[in-house]
């Protein structure tokens, strides 16, 4: 009779198997967390890049509008510059001119450049807020372009329109606790506008 | 592994392109500050005359980028002629040796000044307006790429491989800006404006054109006047008002047929400022004190105030009649004060009185003045006089003179004033239903609701210098043809 051989066989214990599967899922949990971190991070970093930017142009618009127009006025939290007629249909520049009685003119009719916060609802039924430069030349279709996307507020604080104009703008929280910011932890950014109005004529 | 690394290189390029846009926005703003550089170089040079490192170039066209060529500028521009100035080469170049900066170390810029076809003949005193351009060019620096933000770059439209003025290439990427100015020359003439004042004016016009008006006209030109007297239907614009402080000023809706010039912080109520928007600042001027004449002994007559004669002649223009008042001088009711012509010529028959009190004319009281005599009257107090007590046909016939400070001077009555008050250091009303014309000069004036001003511009003369020049418009020029945008 013939004894069969011992056969030797390799393996991992149930102990052992069950110890690198919960390692594995402890490591791939982590990877998984860090990255829905960075990505959430990265999210919130270009949120907040978009956000900075939007300031800085907002304020830039505002700022150069004020200086160059003779006169600002408030109406239903728009703000609206009203400037000379710079440029001919064409986009040439205009020079100046004295008229019969020595006033200082350029071209023919006004300009108005005018800032409001506009909202509507997207087709995903959300309710957006963007804030809207409308320049009207004269005799010419108004353009209107969004220069700041997704804000919070728009307020104009007429502090003196005959010598410089206060408004704010407020955007809303980018670092948040929750993705969709509806709980927000860190508070809005608020912008403040406050330019002399440089142009002489604006004093009156 | 690989999701991470994208993540993380997805930050890493948003953080570049923030810190980039970042960069852009300051140097954009840094070119502002060049081009107000410029402009104020410019605004400097024309106040001194001073053309120190100018160029003369002549070309009727300004250069659409930097200008070069040109003779030495010893003067200001003529039609058809710019000046301009650069600012040198890079005046924020760093230290030598030290280490480098990361943010933009270059601000340059260039001025040009031409009269730009304004027409000189059409300023209330005949002279040279003048158009500014300032352009600020700054580093921008980094990598010479766009915003990720269109919008961005709407706004700020920077040059980073070529010259968006001349299309040529350019070695670093710059943003540049370009502002206008238009400046109006400040004319130092006594009566070179209709109201000057060392502080405020206050005026109660109601909105009315017809009444309550400051406005002008000419008593040396028929067209613009009748036999020497205003005349509405021959209204003038160049009722020119300044202000060296304007604290406290108001016009009140007046209607003002003439530009205001102020200094100081902005005038109240100047919504019938003719037409709209015909305002400068500032006012960079000195209104001389006022002074008694110095007469040889035995020039002059001497009486009490209450003991001047009925008539009085004048003298010539070479040796004018003089005469002093001691006190005060009163033209008392039912009296009457003659001052006679010596010849008929109505350039040669002056008089000079001297009161050292006040100079009032009494209701029914009356000075006649013949139309050949030109009057002065050096009155060192208080001034009350109305249109029906002194009556003479054009302002350049009478003038008062105030002396010292802290005095008033009212006119009052119908028919309205003629004549000038130079008085800097009076308090001036004008309270006549009648009004005043001729020019005034004083330390504040107010205007009551039914009195007009007429600024009598034959007396402005053409001997009037320009010592300053005040903002009339600015401008910043933003505009990008080759993409359709204008403001």
């Amino acid at each position: 009779m013939k004894i069969p051989g011992s056969q030797t066989r390799f393996g991992f214990a149930l102990v052992e198997m069950l110890m690198s599967v919960a390692c594995g899922s402890l490591i791939l949990a982590a990877v998984v967390a860090s990255g829905v971190a960075l990505q959430r991070s990265s999210a919130a970093v270009e949120s907040y890049s978009v956000a900075e930017g939007d300031q800085l142009r907002v304020s830039d618009y505002i700022a150069m509008d004020s200086r160059r127009c003779y006169s600002a006025s408030v109406s239903g939290n728009t703000l609206t510059f009203t400037m000379p007629t710079f440029y001919d249909a064409t986009g040439n520049r205009i020079d100046p001119s004295l008229d019969s009685n020595g006033a200082l003119q350029y071209g023919a009719g006004t300009t108005t450049i005018s800032y409001s916060k506009n909202t509507y609802q997207d087709t995903n039924g959300n309710v957006v807020s963007n804030f809207v430069r409308t320049v009207t030349p004269a005799g010419q279709a108004s353009t209107s372009t969004v220069i700041a996307r997704n804000i919070l507020a728009f307020t104009i604080t007429p502090q003196s329109l005959s010598t410089n104009v206060t408004c704010s703008i407020t955007f809303p929280p980018k670092f948040t606790d929750v993705p969709d910011g509806s709980n927000p932890s860190a508070a809005a950014t608020t912008v403040y506008c406050n330019v002399f109005l440089r142009n002489p004529r604006a004093r009156q | 592994m690989t999701l991470m690394s994208f993540i993380c290189a997805t930050s890493l390029y948003i953080a570049s392109q923030n810190s980039n846009s970042g960069m852009q926005a300051a140097s954009w703003q840094q070119a502002l500050a060049g081009a107000d550089t410029a402009v104020d170089e410019t605004i400097a040079a024309l106040n001194s005359q001073g053309w120190t490192n100018w160029k003369q170039v002549g070309s009727s066209q300004l250069p659409a980028s930097q200008p070069s060529g040109g003779a030495a500028a010893t003067t200001a521009p003529v039609p058809g002629q710019y000046n301009y100035l650069l600012s040198g080469s890079n005046p924020l170049k760093p230290i030598p040796g030290a280490t480098p900066p990361e943010g933009n170390t270059s601000v340059t810029w260039w001025a040009t000044v031409d009269t730009a076809g304004l027409d000189a003949t059409k300023d209330a005193n005949g002279k040279q307006w003048y158009r500014i351009r300032g352009t600020g060019v700054a580093g921008v620096p980094g990598s010479p790429r766009v915003s990720n933000n269109r919008l961005d770059n709407d706004l700020r439209k920077l040059s980073l491989f070529l010259n968006r003025q001349t299309g040529s290439a350019i070695s670093n990427p710059q943003a540049s800006r370009t502002i206008e100015v238009v400046v109006q020359p400040t004319a130092t003439g006594t009566w070179a404006r209709g109201i000057t004042t060392r502080k405020w004016m206050s005026m109660a016009g109601d909105g009315n054109p017809l009444i309550a008006v400051v406005d002008s006209f000419d008593s040396s030109n028929p067209a613009k006047s009748t036999l020497g007297v205003y005349d509405i239907i021959k209204r003038q614009s160049h009722g020119d008002l300044a202000m060296i402080n304007s604290t406290s000023a108001d016009l009140g809706g007046t209607y003002v047929y003439g530009r205001l010039t102020y200094s100081g912080p902005p005038v109240a109520n100047t919504n019938h400022v003719q037409p709209p928007g015909n305002i400068a600042t500032p006012f960079n001027f000195t209104i001389p004190d006022t002074a008694d004449p110095t007469w040889a002994p035995a020039t002059y007559a001497t009486y009490t105030g209450g003991s001047v004669p009925p008539i009085i002649a004048a003298g010539t223009k070479a040796n004018p009649a003089r005469v002093k008042i001691n006190g005060d001088f009163t033209v008392a009711a039912g009296q009457t004060v003659t001052i006679i012509n010596q010849d008929f010529s109505m350039t040669n028959n002056y008089i000079e009185f001297w009161v050292t009190g006040k100079f009032t004319t009494a209701t029914g009281g009356v000075i006649v003045q013949s139309p050949y005599v030109h009057a002065t009257w050096y009155v060192d107090n208080d001034i009350t006089v109305s249109g029906a007590s002194y009556l003479v046909l054009r302002a350049e016939n009478l003038s008062f003179v105030g002396v010292g400070n802290n005095h008033a001077a009212t006119e009052s009555g119908i028919p309205p004033f003629v004549g000038t008050i130079n008085a800097p250091g009076f308090d001036v009303t004008i309270a006549g239903v009648g009004g005043f014309s001729g020019a005034v000069l004083a330390n504040t004036l107010t205007l009551n609701n039914l009195g007009s001003i007429h600024y009598d511009e034959a007396l402005k003369g053409s001997s009037s210098a320009v010592n300053s020049y005040a903002f009339a418009s600015w401008f910043e020029d933003n505009s990008d043809k080759a993409r359709s945008i204008a403001y």
